[in-house]
């Protein structure tokens, strides 16, 4: 949650993003964590969160400029966007029976999934801060969905070492969830 | 159990969440816990992503080669950051002083004697500085129309812009005609 300084500097960014849309990057960059882990949340796969966060930027840069502060944090629009846009996927998906397994009608409290997104967030910020080779195994397991032994040869390792790493990788992410929710 | 173990029985349940489908319990606690955790990674943003989809809304600030610098060096100096605002006033201020530092060039070159300079930069002087005024209205206009209408506002801004765009066009006409001086030209 921002607090009233946070949210007048965040007034003063989307304003000087409308009338210099290169500014956007600075919105982009903030809140892109945030979008993609609701899309994934709400969708349930990898390339329909993609085409959703896609989807939402796509439509906030384009409509920026009518955009009206109402003293609301800028991420509440962006959301509303991306709640639509995952809707919509949802709709065209359901016409071309694409991707049977969305899950935009799941039973799932909001409040539920507002703690499912953030937690994502997090973790994925976490990822982040790994060292090296523990957030290179994580990023290709995870992000790239490559086997142990793809990422053993990408790294010039054993698949012992791959594992082990990511095992590491596991417990400097759970050590650090845990200091965070201390 | 050996670490051997522990790392195959992770990885074991990070096969089952990648392809999509909820890991079993193994019955080892440590690595349950670790499992849980990694269900949250499921769908870990591609590498690359995040920085296409960014240069496709925003191709001015990924471009490489001249392009993106420009790109990058506009945003740099907005006329939203001081920085800008003080650029565009130490640009009228070289304006006003060109005949200044262009004389002194000149004369440096051995292209024209100091007293030819001097009177150049005696006649032409008024001309620059007027130059440099009218750049400088050009560049409040811009400024203030950006902010929009209210006079609070248009007067907060003016004065705030006044403060950097003059300071900056001072320090700098100031350094022109300081040069002229000290070659001995004005």
């Amino acid at each position: 949650m921002l607090d009233a300084k946070q949210l007048e500097a965040e007034q003063r960014l989307v304003q000087s993003s409308q009338r210099d849309p290169r500014r956007f990057a600075q919105l982009y960059d903030r809140y892109f964590d945030r979008i993609y882990a609701f899309a994934l949340t709400r969708t349930g796969n990898r390339a329909a969160a993609e085409d959703v966060t896609a989807d939402t930027f796509r439509q906030a840069f384009e409509n920026l400029s009518r955009f009206q502060w109402r003293g609301v944090p800028f991420s509440a629009w962006l959301f509303r966007i991306a709640a639509n846009a995952a809707a919509d996927y949802y709709q065209r998906s359901s016409r071309e029976q694409v991707v049977p397994d969305i899950q935009v009608e799941s039973d799932a409290s909001w409040e539920t999934r507002l703690i499912e997104v953030e937690t994502r967030t997090h973790l994925f910020d976490l990822v982040r801060r790994l060292p090296k080779d523990q957030r290179r195994v994580i990023q290709m397991r995870f992000g790239e969905e490559l086997s142990v032994s793809e990422v053993a040869q990408a790294m010039g390792r054993s698949e012992g070492a791959v594992k082990s790493l990511q095992h590491r990788a596991m417990e400097t992410l759970r050590a650090r969830v845990g200091d965070s929710h201390e | 159990m050996s670490d051997q173990t522990t790392h195959d029985k992770l990885n074991a349940s990070v096969e089952t969440i990648i392809s999509g489908r909820d890991f079993a319990a193994t019955g080892d606690p440590e690595v349950d816990v670790l499992a849980r955790l990694a269900l949250g990674l499921r769908g870990l943003p591609a590498r690359g992503f995040k920085a296409r989809l960014r240069a496709e809304l925003i191709p001015g600030l990924e471009a490489r080669g001249l392009s993106g610098l420009l790109a990058r060096l506009r945003a740099a100096v907005s006329f939203d950051r001081g920085t800008g605002l003080a650029a565009a006033g130490g640009g009228c201020g070289l304006a006003a002083g060109a005949c200044c530092v262009g004389g002194t060039v000149v004369n440096l070159l051995g292209f024209a004697s100091a007293a030819a300079v001097g009177t150049f930069i005696e006649t032409s002087l008024p001309y620059f500085f007027s130059l440099s005024l009218v750049m400088m209205a050009v560049l409040f206009f811009f400024v203030l129309r950006r902010e929009g209408s209210g006079r609070v506002v248009l007067t907060r801004s003016a004065i705030r812009s006044g403060a950097v765009v003059g300071s900056a066009y001072g320090v700098v006409f100031a350094g022109t005609m300081a040069l002229s001086m000290a070659m001995g030209l004005y």
